[in-house]
Protein backbone atom coordinates (compact mmCIF):
# COMPACT_ATOMS: atom_id res chain seq x y z
CA UNK A 1 0.00 0.00 0.00
CA UNK A 2 1.49 3.47 -1.00
CA UNK A 3 1.07 6.08 1.35
CA UNK A 4 0.54 9.45 0.64
CA UNK A 5 3.30 11.67 1.01
CA UNK A 6 2.81 13.96 3.66
CA UNK A 7 2.38 10.83 6.12
CA UNK A 8 6.15 11.11 5.96
CA UNK A 9 6.32 14.65 6.31
CA UNK A 10 7.16 14.68 9.78
CA UNK A 11 9.77 11.94 9.34
CA UNK A 12 11.66 13.87 6.66
CA UNK A 13 11.39 16.87 9.65
CA UNK A 14 13.24 14.46 12.02
CA UNK A 15 15.83 13.44 9.78
CA UNK A 16 16.59 17.05 9.15
CA UNK A 17 17.28 17.97 12.61
CA UNK A 18 19.38 14.36 13.30
CA UNK A 19 21.49 15.51 10.06
CA UNK A 20 21.75 18.77 11.83
CA UNK A 21 22.68 17.26 14.91
CA UNK A 22 25.20 14.72 13.26
CA UNK A 23 26.32 18.07 11.28
CA UNK A 24 26.61 19.89 14.67
CA UNK A 25 28.92 18.04 16.25
CA UNK A 26 31.46 17.06 12.82
CA UNK A 27 31.54 21.22 12.91
CA UNK A 28 32.44 21.09 17.09
CA UNK A 29 34.69 18.31 16.99
CA UNK A 30 36.52 20.32 13.78
CA UNK A 31 36.97 23.48 16.15
CA UNK A 32 37.57 22.11 19.77
CA UNK A 33 39.50 19.22 19.15
CA UNK A 34 43.34 20.57 19.21
CA UNK A 35 45.58 20.84 16.28
CA UNK A 36 48.50 18.87 18.01
CA UNK A 37 46.42 16.31 19.14
CA UNK A 38 47.14 12.96 18.16
CA UNK A 39 51.16 14.15 17.01
CA UNK A 40 52.91 11.86 19.41
CA UNK A 41 49.83 9.28 20.68
CA UNK A 42 46.24 10.05 22.36
CA UNK A 43 46.65 13.16 24.21
CA UNK A 44 47.73 16.92 23.14
CA UNK A 45 51.35 17.37 22.16
CA UNK A 46 51.54 20.19 23.73
CA UNK A 47 50.99 18.53 26.79
CA UNK A 48 54.30 17.42 27.25
CA UNK A 49 56.04 20.70 27.20
CA UNK A 50 53.28 22.24 30.01
CA UNK A 51 54.45 19.49 32.06
CA UNK A 52 57.81 19.72 31.60
CA UNK A 53 57.79 23.51 32.19
CA UNK A 54 56.06 22.61 35.53
CA UNK A 55 58.29 23.29 38.83
CA UNK A 56 60.32 20.49 39.71
CA UNK A 57 60.36 19.52 43.41
CA UNK A 58 62.79 16.50 44.03
CA UNK A 59 66.42 16.76 42.74
CA UNK A 60 68.15 13.93 41.15
CA UNK A 61 69.59 10.79 43.45
CA UNK A 62 72.74 11.61 42.57
CA UNK A 63 72.18 14.90 44.11
CA UNK A 64 72.78 14.39 47.65
CA UNK A 65 76.71 12.99 46.96
CA UNK A 66 78.16 15.92 45.85
CA UNK A 67 78.02 17.52 49.25
CA UNK A 68 77.03 14.39 51.60
CA UNK A 69 79.75 12.25 50.90
CA UNK A 70 80.33 9.97 53.94
CA UNK A 71 76.31 9.59 54.41
CA UNK A 72 76.07 8.38 50.61
CA UNK A 73 78.54 5.71 51.16
CA UNK A 74 77.55 4.61 54.63
CA UNK A 75 73.67 4.62 52.59
CA UNK A 76 74.33 3.13 49.87
CA UNK A 77 75.79 0.03 51.56
CA UNK A 78 73.01 -0.34 54.20
CA UNK A 79 69.98 -2.54 54.02
CA UNK A 80 68.43 1.32 53.16
CA UNK A 81 70.00 1.60 49.74
CA UNK A 82 66.83 1.17 48.62
CA UNK A 83 64.96 3.96 50.39
CA UNK A 84 65.45 6.86 48.57
CA UNK A 85 67.27 10.03 50.48
CA UNK A 86 63.97 12.28 49.67
CA UNK A 87 61.78 9.29 50.77
CA UNK A 88 62.55 10.14 54.47
CA UNK A 89 63.84 13.67 53.79
CA UNK A 90 61.44 15.12 51.52
CA UNK A 91 61.84 16.36 48.30
CA UNK A 92 65.08 18.28 48.02
CA UNK A 93 65.48 20.26 44.39
CA UNK A 94 65.53 23.58 47.03
CA UNK A 95 67.66 22.61 49.09
CA UNK A 96 70.71 21.80 46.07
CA UNK A 97 69.60 25.75 44.88
CA UNK A 98 70.12 27.12 48.63
CA UNK A 99 71.27 24.75 51.02
CA UNK A 100 72.21 27.06 53.73
CA UNK A 101 68.65 28.96 54.16
CA UNK A 102 66.39 25.44 53.01
CA UNK A 103 67.00 22.65 55.19
CA UNK A 104 65.68 18.86 54.31
CA UNK A 105 63.64 17.25 56.94
CA UNK A 106 64.72 14.79 59.61
CA UNK A 107 61.99 12.58 60.76
CA UNK A 108 61.61 12.60 64.45
CA UNK A 109 60.10 10.50 67.20
CA UNK A 110 59.19 7.06 66.17
CA UNK A 111 56.09 7.47 64.13
CA UNK A 112 58.00 8.06 60.62
CA UNK A 113 59.88 4.64 60.87
CA UNK A 114 56.51 2.41 62.06
CA UNK A 115 55.37 3.12 59.06
CA UNK A 116 57.63 0.56 57.71
CA UNK A 117 58.80 -1.21 60.58
CA UNK A 118 56.04 -1.38 62.84
CA UNK A 119 54.56 -5.14 63.71
CA UNK A 120 52.08 -6.54 61.56
CA UNK A 121 51.29 -10.17 61.06
CA UNK A 122 50.32 -9.75 57.43
CA UNK A 123 54.59 -8.68 56.59
CA UNK A 124 57.00 -11.35 55.72
CA UNK A 125 58.39 -12.17 59.01
CA UNK A 126 62.09 -11.65 57.62
CA UNK A 127 60.80 -8.10 57.52
CA UNK A 128 62.68 -6.15 60.65
CA UNK A 129 59.39 -5.03 62.44
CA UNK A 130 59.01 -4.07 66.08
CA UNK A 131 56.38 -4.13 69.07
CA UNK A 132 55.77 -0.29 69.65
CA UNK A 133 54.54 -0.74 73.18
CA UNK A 134 57.05 -3.12 74.41
CA UNK A 135 60.47 -2.00 72.18
CA UNK A 136 61.25 0.72 74.37
CA UNK A 137 58.81 2.88 73.90
CA UNK A 138 60.19 5.72 75.74
CA UNK A 139 63.47 6.08 73.19
CA UNK A 140 63.43 7.50 69.85
CA UNK A 141 64.33 5.49 67.22
CA UNK A 142 67.32 7.62 66.62
CA UNK A 143 68.89 7.01 69.92
CA UNK A 144 69.57 3.17 68.81
CA UNK A 145 69.79 3.05 65.51
CA UNK A 146 71.59 4.99 62.96
CA UNK A 147 69.05 5.34 59.75
CA UNK A 148 71.29 5.62 57.45
CA UNK A 149 73.36 2.17 58.27
CA UNK A 150 70.46 0.14 59.99
CA UNK A 151 71.44 -2.51 62.21
CA UNK A 152 70.47 -3.83 65.24
CA UNK A 153 72.63 -1.40 68.41
CA UNK A 154 75.72 -3.22 69.18
CA UNK A 155 75.33 -5.75 71.97
CA UNK A 156 71.47 -6.59 71.04
CA UNK A 157 72.12 -9.56 69.00
CA UNK B 1 56.98 14.97 54.07
CA UNK B 2 54.03 16.49 54.76
CA UNK B 3 52.51 14.06 52.18
CA UNK B 4 53.95 11.09 54.73
CA UNK B 5 53.37 12.93 57.80
CA UNK B 6 49.36 12.32 56.69
CA UNK B 7 49.48 8.77 56.23
CA UNK B 8 50.41 8.57 60.11
CA UNK B 9 46.18 9.48 60.49
CA UNK B 10 45.03 7.67 57.81
CA UNK B 11 46.70 4.37 59.34
CA UNK B 12 44.58 3.69 61.90
CA UNK B 13 41.97 2.92 58.99
CA UNK B 14 44.11 0.10 57.78
CA UNK B 15 44.18 -3.51 58.84
CA UNK B 16 47.17 -5.55 57.98
CA UNK B 17 49.26 -4.87 55.31
CA UNK B 18 48.06 -3.12 51.80
CA UNK B 19 49.92 -0.98 49.79
CA UNK B 20 50.32 2.66 50.26
CA UNK B 21 47.43 3.66 47.15
CA UNK B 22 44.93 1.44 47.98
CA UNK B 23 44.65 3.38 51.97
CA UNK B 24 42.12 5.79 49.91
CA UNK B 25 39.48 4.05 48.12
CA UNK B 26 38.51 6.15 45.66
CA UNK B 27 35.47 4.95 43.96
CA UNK B 28 32.70 5.82 46.56
CA UNK B 29 29.17 6.65 46.72
CA UNK B 30 29.05 8.68 43.36
CA UNK B 31 30.53 5.20 41.34
CA UNK B 32 28.00 3.43 43.58
CA UNK B 33 25.33 5.68 42.53
CA UNK B 34 26.31 5.28 38.89
CA UNK B 35 25.48 1.67 38.21
CA UNK B 36 22.06 2.23 39.83
CA UNK B 37 20.68 4.97 38.14
CA UNK B 38 21.72 3.14 34.82
CA UNK B 39 19.96 -0.07 36.03
CA UNK B 40 17.23 1.68 36.35
CA UNK B 41 17.00 3.24 33.46
CA UNK B 42 18.08 -0.18 31.31
CA UNK B 43 15.08 -2.05 33.53
CA UNK B 44 12.28 0.47 33.26
CA UNK B 45 12.85 0.65 29.43
CA UNK B 46 12.83 -3.43 29.31
CA UNK B 47 9.41 -3.47 31.02
CA UNK B 48 8.17 -1.10 28.60
CA UNK B 49 9.11 -2.93 25.61
CA UNK B 50 7.52 -6.07 27.08
CA UNK B 51 4.10 -4.19 26.13
CA UNK B 52 5.41 -2.77 23.17
CA UNK B 53 7.58 -6.02 21.58
CA UNK B 54 6.34 -9.12 23.23
CA UNK B 55 2.55 -7.82 23.72
CA UNK B 56 2.32 -8.33 27.31
CA UNK B 57 -0.99 -6.10 27.31
CA UNK B 58 -1.70 -6.51 30.96
CA UNK B 59 1.75 -4.11 31.38
CA UNK B 60 0.41 -1.58 28.84
CA UNK B 61 -1.27 1.14 32.05
CA UNK B 62 2.48 1.42 32.58
CA UNK B 63 3.85 1.66 28.92
CA UNK B 64 4.81 5.17 28.95
CA UNK B 65 5.50 5.40 33.04
CA UNK B 66 7.92 3.42 32.39
CA UNK B 67 9.19 5.31 29.61
CA UNK B 68 9.46 8.26 31.54
CA UNK B 69 11.00 6.40 34.12
CA UNK B 70 13.77 5.73 31.99
CA UNK B 71 14.68 9.06 30.42
CA UNK B 72 14.78 10.78 33.73
CA UNK B 73 16.96 8.78 35.57
CA UNK B 74 18.88 8.46 32.40
CA UNK B 75 19.04 12.01 31.99
CA UNK B 76 20.85 12.62 35.31
CA UNK B 77 23.01 9.04 34.72
CA UNK B 78 25.94 10.78 33.68
CA UNK B 79 26.04 13.20 37.03
CA UNK B 80 27.54 10.90 39.19
CA UNK B 81 30.57 10.36 36.82
CA UNK B 82 30.95 14.11 36.09
CA UNK B 83 30.98 15.17 39.96
CA UNK B 84 33.13 12.06 40.77
CA UNK B 85 35.66 13.53 38.06
CA UNK B 86 35.50 16.93 38.44
CA UNK B 87 35.89 18.93 35.50
CA UNK B 88 32.31 19.05 34.06
CA UNK B 89 33.73 21.22 31.01
CA UNK B 90 35.81 18.08 30.09
CA UNK B 91 32.76 15.52 29.38
CA UNK B 92 32.58 16.40 25.88
CA UNK B 93 36.50 15.50 24.73
CA UNK B 94 35.40 11.81 25.13
CA UNK B 95 33.03 12.64 21.99
CA UNK B 96 35.84 14.71 20.12
CA UNK B 97 38.62 12.73 20.85
CA UNK B 98 36.77 9.03 20.96
CA UNK B 99 39.55 6.21 21.78
CA UNK B 100 37.91 3.58 20.55
CA UNK B 101 39.90 0.59 22.35
CA UNK B 102 38.69 1.69 25.80
CA UNK B 103 35.48 0.46 26.89
CA UNK B 104 35.68 3.18 29.64
CA UNK B 105 35.81 6.01 27.24
CA UNK B 106 33.18 4.56 24.91
CA UNK B 107 30.71 4.77 27.52
CA UNK B 108 29.87 8.33 26.44
CA UNK B 109 28.51 6.83 22.86
CA UNK B 110 26.78 4.03 24.37
CA UNK B 111 24.97 6.90 26.25
CA UNK B 112 24.22 9.09 23.57
CA UNK B 113 23.05 6.29 21.23
CA UNK B 114 20.51 5.03 24.28
CA UNK B 115 19.52 8.69 24.87
CA UNK B 116 19.09 9.98 21.32
CA UNK B 117 18.48 7.24 19.03
CA UNK B 118 16.41 5.22 21.16
CA UNK B 119 14.79 6.50 24.22
CA UNK B 120 13.97 10.04 22.94
CA UNK B 121 13.04 8.89 19.36
CA UNK B 122 10.51 6.22 20.94
CA UNK B 123 8.82 8.72 23.41
CA UNK B 124 8.55 11.51 20.50
CA UNK B 125 6.97 8.61 18.22
CA UNK B 126 4.67 7.48 20.73
CA UNK B 127 3.77 10.77 22.02
CA UNK B 128 3.63 12.19 18.35
CA UNK B 129 -0.37 12.69 17.74
CA UNK B 130 -1.24 13.75 21.88
CA UNK B 131 1.70 16.41 21.22
CA UNK B 132 -0.50 17.60 18.27
CA UNK B 133 -3.37 17.29 20.44
CA UNK B 134 -2.17 19.25 22.91
CA UNK B 135 -0.79 21.69 20.73
CA UNK B 136 -4.75 22.40 19.68
CA UNK B 137 -5.61 22.54 23.13
CA UNK B 138 -3.52 23.76 25.95
CA UNK B 139 -2.67 27.50 25.75
CA UNK B 140 0.54 29.96 26.92
CA UNK B 141 3.91 28.42 27.06
CA UNK B 142 2.85 24.85 27.16
CA UNK B 143 0.87 25.30 23.97
CA UNK B 144 3.95 26.33 22.27
CA UNK B 145 6.00 23.48 24.18
CA UNK B 146 3.64 21.05 22.55
CA UNK B 147 4.04 22.93 19.09
CA UNK B 148 7.68 22.96 18.51
CA UNK B 149 7.75 19.11 19.24
CA UNK B 150 5.40 18.36 16.69
CA UNK B 151 7.76 19.75 14.28
CA UNK B 152 5.19 21.82 12.72
CA UNK B 153 3.42 18.59 10.85
CA UNK B 154 -0.18 18.07 12.26
CA UNK B 155 -0.52 15.58 10.18
CA UNK B 156 -2.36 12.31 12.37
CA UNK B 157 -3.92 10.90 9.24
CA UNK B 158 -4.63 7.09 9.89
CA UNK B 159 -1.13 6.51 7.55
CA UNK B 160 0.90 8.40 9.89
CA UNK B 161 0.35 7.41 12.74
CA UNK B 162 0.79 3.94 11.53
CA UNK B 163 4.25 4.69 10.45
CA UNK B 164 4.81 6.49 13.74
CA UNK B 165 3.90 2.89 15.10
CA UNK B 166 5.98 1.42 13.10
CA UNK B 167 8.95 3.30 13.11
CA UNK B 168 8.49 3.44 17.31
CA UNK B 169 8.03 -0.44 17.08
CA UNK B 170 11.26 -1.04 15.78
CA UNK B 171 13.18 1.19 18.11
CA UNK B 172 11.94 -0.24 20.84
CA UNK B 173 12.94 -3.67 18.60
CA UNK B 174 16.76 -2.21 18.33
CA UNK B 175 16.37 -0.70 22.24
CA UNK B 176 16.43 -3.84 24.20
CA UNK B 177 19.43 -4.84 22.87
CA UNK B 178 20.72 -1.26 23.67
CA UNK B 179 19.06 -1.05 26.94
CA UNK B 180 21.52 -4.74 27.36
CA UNK B 181 24.39 -3.15 25.75
CA UNK B 182 24.03 -0.24 28.35
CA UNK B 183 23.72 -2.13 31.20
CA UNK B 184 26.03 -4.99 30.35
CA UNK B 185 28.50 -2.25 29.69
CA UNK B 186 28.17 -1.15 32.92
CA UNK B 187 29.01 -4.63 34.35
CA UNK B 188 31.51 -5.18 31.55
CA UNK B 189 33.55 -2.44 33.07
CA UNK B 190 34.00 -4.06 36.22
CA UNK B 191 33.82 -7.82 35.02
CA UNK B 192 37.04 -6.56 32.70
CA UNK B 193 39.49 -5.27 35.84
CA UNK B 194 41.62 -8.70 35.83
CA UNK B 195 43.83 -7.63 38.52
CA UNK B 196 40.50 -7.25 41.03
CA UNK B 197 39.31 -10.98 41.76
CA UNK B 198 36.11 -9.46 43.49
CA UNK B 199 35.09 -7.92 40.10
CA UNK B 200 37.08 -10.08 37.35
CA UNK B 201 34.76 -12.54 36.59
CA UNK B 202 32.78 -12.83 32.77
CA UNK B 203 29.41 -13.28 34.69
CA UNK B 204 29.48 -9.76 35.26
CA UNK B 205 27.55 -8.55 32.85
CA UNK B 206 24.99 -10.84 32.95
CA UNK B 207 24.67 -10.38 36.57
CA UNK B 208 24.50 -6.37 36.68
CA UNK B 209 22.03 -6.84 33.51
CA UNK B 210 19.52 -8.91 35.28
CA UNK B 211 20.17 -6.91 38.62
CA UNK B 212 19.43 -3.71 36.51
CA UNK B 213 16.21 -5.71 35.37
CA UNK B 214 15.40 -6.56 38.71
CA UNK B 215 15.47 -2.45 40.33
CA UNK B 216 13.93 -1.08 36.95
CA UNK B 217 10.64 -3.11 37.22
CA UNK B 218 10.72 -2.28 41.18
CA UNK B 219 10.75 1.42 40.77
CA UNK B 220 8.20 1.50 38.03
CA UNK B 221 6.23 -0.82 40.05
CA UNK B 222 6.72 1.34 43.06
CA UNK B 223 6.36 5.14 40.60
CA UNK B 224 3.10 3.27 39.20
CA UNK B 225 1.86 2.55 42.49
CA UNK B 226 2.58 5.97 44.31
CA UNK B 227 1.34 7.90 41.34
CA UNK B 228 -1.79 6.00 41.51
CA UNK B 229 -2.18 6.57 44.70
CA UNK B 230 -1.10 10.59 44.64
CA UNK B 231 -3.65 10.96 41.80
CA UNK B 232 -6.64 8.75 43.87
CA UNK B 233 -6.90 6.33 40.55
CA UNK B 234 -7.48 2.92 41.18
CA UNK B 235 -4.72 0.42 40.35
CA UNK B 236 -4.26 -1.77 37.72
CA UNK B 237 -4.69 -5.05 40.03
CA UNK B 238 -3.74 -7.19 36.37
CA UNK B 239 -1.15 -5.15 35.71
CA UNK B 240 0.39 -4.98 38.86
CA UNK B 241 0.16 -8.32 39.55
CA UNK B 242 1.86 -9.26 36.03
CA UNK B 243 4.56 -6.45 36.51
CA UNK B 244 4.80 -8.26 40.33
CA UNK B 245 5.12 -12.00 38.45
CA UNK B 246 7.93 -10.32 35.96
CA UNK B 247 9.79 -9.16 38.91
CA UNK B 248 9.75 -12.01 41.18
CA UNK B 249 11.00 -14.41 37.87
CA UNK B 250 13.93 -11.71 36.82
CA UNK B 251 14.79 -11.43 40.75
CA UNK B 252 14.98 -15.51 40.80
CA UNK B 253 17.29 -15.85 38.26
CA UNK B 254 19.27 -12.61 38.71
CA UNK B 255 19.49 -14.44 42.56
CA UNK B 256 20.63 -17.88 41.23
CA UNK B 257 23.06 -16.15 38.97
CA UNK B 258 24.91 -14.35 41.76
CA UNK B 259 24.53 -17.31 44.30
CA UNK B 260 26.15 -19.19 40.92
CA UNK B 261 29.21 -16.76 40.98
CA UNK B 262 29.47 -16.94 44.58
CA UNK B 263 29.63 -20.49 45.16
CA UNK B 264 31.76 -20.92 42.10
CA UNK B 265 34.24 -18.42 44.20
CA UNK B 266 33.68 -20.52 47.27
CA UNK B 267 34.51 -23.92 44.74
CA UNK B 268 36.77 -22.93 42.92
CA UNK B 269 38.75 -20.91 46.35
CA UNK B 270 41.57 -19.68 44.15
CA UNK B 271 44.36 -17.87 45.97
CA UNK B 272 41.98 -14.22 46.74
CA UNK B 273 39.55 -16.27 48.11
CA UNK B 274 40.86 -16.16 51.59
CA UNK B 275 40.28 -12.48 51.87
CA UNK B 276 37.35 -12.29 50.04
CA UNK B 277 35.62 -14.42 52.15
CA UNK B 278 37.10 -12.65 55.32
CA UNK B 279 35.93 -9.37 53.54
CA UNK B 280 32.43 -11.02 52.78
CA UNK B 281 32.35 -12.32 56.64
CA UNK B 282 33.74 -8.52 58.48
CA UNK B 283 33.47 -5.43 56.69
CA UNK B 284 30.76 -6.40 54.22
CA UNK B 285 28.91 -8.42 56.70
CA UNK B 286 25.92 -5.62 56.83
CA UNK B 287 25.81 -4.68 53.77
CA UNK B 288 26.49 -7.93 51.69
CA UNK B 289 24.27 -10.91 54.12
CA UNK B 290 22.42 -8.89 55.61
CA UNK B 291 21.58 -5.95 53.17
CA UNK B 292 21.45 -7.57 49.65
CA UNK B 293 20.96 -11.03 50.54
CA UNK B 294 18.61 -11.12 53.36
CA UNK B 295 16.93 -8.09 53.61
CA UNK B 296 17.33 -6.88 49.85
CA UNK B 297 16.32 -10.41 48.16
CA UNK B 298 15.27 -13.35 50.36
CA UNK B 299 12.51 -11.11 51.64
CA UNK B 300 11.02 -9.69 48.88
CA UNK B 301 10.89 -12.84 46.69
CA UNK B 302 9.34 -14.48 49.61
CA UNK B 303 6.92 -11.34 49.92
CA UNK B 304 6.24 -12.03 45.88
CA UNK B 305 5.84 -15.70 46.66
CA UNK B 306 3.61 -15.47 49.29
CA UNK B 307 1.48 -13.35 47.71
CA UNK B 308 0.62 -15.47 44.41
CA UNK B 309 0.71 -18.98 46.02
CA UNK B 310 -1.49 -17.99 48.78
CA UNK B 311 -3.78 -15.88 46.40
CA UNK B 312 -3.88 -13.00 48.58
CA UNK B 313 -6.37 -10.70 48.39
CA UNK B 314 -5.53 -7.16 46.47
CA UNK B 315 -5.61 -4.96 49.40
CA UNK B 316 -2.76 -7.11 51.05
CA UNK B 317 -1.20 -7.82 47.48
CA UNK B 318 -0.49 -4.28 47.08
CA UNK B 319 0.86 -3.81 50.47
CA UNK B 320 3.23 -6.85 50.02
CA UNK B 321 4.04 -5.27 46.25
CA UNK B 322 4.56 -1.69 47.93
CA UNK B 323 7.03 -3.67 50.51
CA UNK B 324 9.19 -6.06 48.16
CA UNK B 325 9.26 -2.92 45.62
CA UNK B 326 11.03 -0.99 47.99
CA UNK B 327 13.21 -3.47 49.38
CA UNK B 328 14.10 -4.67 46.35
CA UNK B 329 15.19 -1.27 46.03
CA UNK B 330 17.06 -1.23 48.69
CA UNK B 331 19.05 -5.17 47.82
CA UNK B 332 20.00 -3.84 44.20
CA UNK B 333 21.71 -0.65 46.05
CA UNK B 334 23.42 -2.57 48.64
CA UNK B 335 24.57 -5.12 45.75
CA UNK B 336 25.83 -2.04 43.40
CA UNK B 337 27.81 -0.78 47.10
CA UNK B 338 28.69 -4.57 47.54
CA UNK B 339 30.70 -4.70 44.60
CA UNK B 340 31.89 -1.06 43.99
CA UNK B 341 32.95 -0.47 47.67
CA UNK B 342 33.98 -4.34 48.35
CA UNK B 343 36.22 -4.42 45.38
CA UNK B 344 38.21 -1.36 46.99
CA UNK B 345 38.25 -2.55 50.33
CA UNK B 346 41.22 -5.28 50.61
CA UNK B 347 44.65 -5.10 48.94
CA UNK B 348 45.91 -6.75 45.64
CA UNK B 349 48.39 -8.10 48.26
CA UNK B 350 45.53 -10.19 49.74
CA UNK B 351 47.00 -9.34 53.33
CA UNK B 352 44.78 -6.25 54.08
CA UNK B 353 42.11 -3.86 54.22
CA UNK B 354 41.17 -0.53 54.08
CA UNK B 355 38.09 0.98 55.08
CA UNK B 356 35.64 3.61 53.71
CA UNK B 357 34.45 6.12 55.70
CA UNK B 358 31.92 8.02 54.11
CA UNK B 359 31.84 11.64 55.64
CA UNK B 360 27.75 12.03 56.12
CA UNK B 361 28.34 15.79 56.00
CA UNK B 362 31.18 16.13 53.09
CA UNK B 363 30.58 17.04 49.80
CA UNK B 364 30.33 13.55 48.50
CA UNK B 365 27.03 12.47 50.50
CA UNK B 366 25.60 15.73 49.59
CA UNK B 367 26.04 15.93 46.12
CA UNK B 368 25.23 11.96 46.06
CA UNK B 369 21.99 13.01 47.50
CA UNK B 370 21.45 15.49 45.23
CA UNK B 371 21.86 13.43 42.47
CA UNK B 372 19.56 10.84 43.71
CA UNK B 373 16.98 12.53 44.39
CA UNK B 374 16.56 14.82 41.13
CA UNK B 375 15.33 12.16 38.74
CA UNK B 376 12.27 11.99 40.98
CA UNK B 377 11.61 15.89 40.21
CA UNK B 378 12.97 15.37 36.57
CA UNK B 379 10.33 12.53 36.65
CA UNK B 380 7.21 14.89 38.16
CA UNK B 381 7.99 17.79 35.23
CA UNK B 382 7.87 15.02 32.35
CA UNK B 383 4.58 13.27 34.01
CA UNK B 384 2.86 17.43 34.16
CA UNK B 385 4.39 17.96 30.23
CA UNK B 386 3.57 14.30 28.97
CA UNK B 387 0.86 13.20 31.21
CA UNK B 388 0.92 9.24 30.45
CA UNK B 389 -2.18 8.30 32.11
CA UNK B 390 -4.37 6.09 29.83
CA UNK B 391 -7.68 7.11 30.99
CA UNK B 392 -7.14 10.78 30.10
CA UNK B 393 -5.71 9.98 26.75
CA UNK B 394 -7.53 7.26 25.17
Amino acid sequence: MSKPISDYEHIKRLLIIIVMVVAGFIAARTMFVPKDFGEYGHYRGGSLEENMSRPLNYAGSGACADCHENKHTLWSKSKHKTVNCQTCHGALLKHTEDPTSIKPRKPAGRDFCLLCHGKNVSKPTHFPQIDPGSHNPDLNCADCHNPHEPKPPAGDG
Amino acid sequence: MEIIEMLYKLLPLVQGFIYPNEIELHWGLLIVLYPYITGLVAGAFILASLARVFNVSEVKPTYRLSLLTALAFLLVATLPLLAHLGHPERAFEIFFTPKLDSAMAMFGFVYAWYLMAVLLLEIWFDYRADFVMWSKTERGLKKWFYKILTLGVNNISAGALELDEKIGRAITVIGIPSAFLLHGYVGFIFGSVKANPWWSTPLMPIIFLMSAMVSGIAAVMLIYMVTQWLRRKIIDMKCLDTIGLYLFNIFVIDFSLEMLDLIHRIYEAEESFDIISLMMRSNLFWTQFVGQILVGTLVPISLLGISFFFSAKPGARKKLYFISSILTLLGIFAMRWNVVVGGQLFSKSFLGFTTYKLNLIGAEAYIAAAIAVLPLFILAALLYLLPPWEEENR
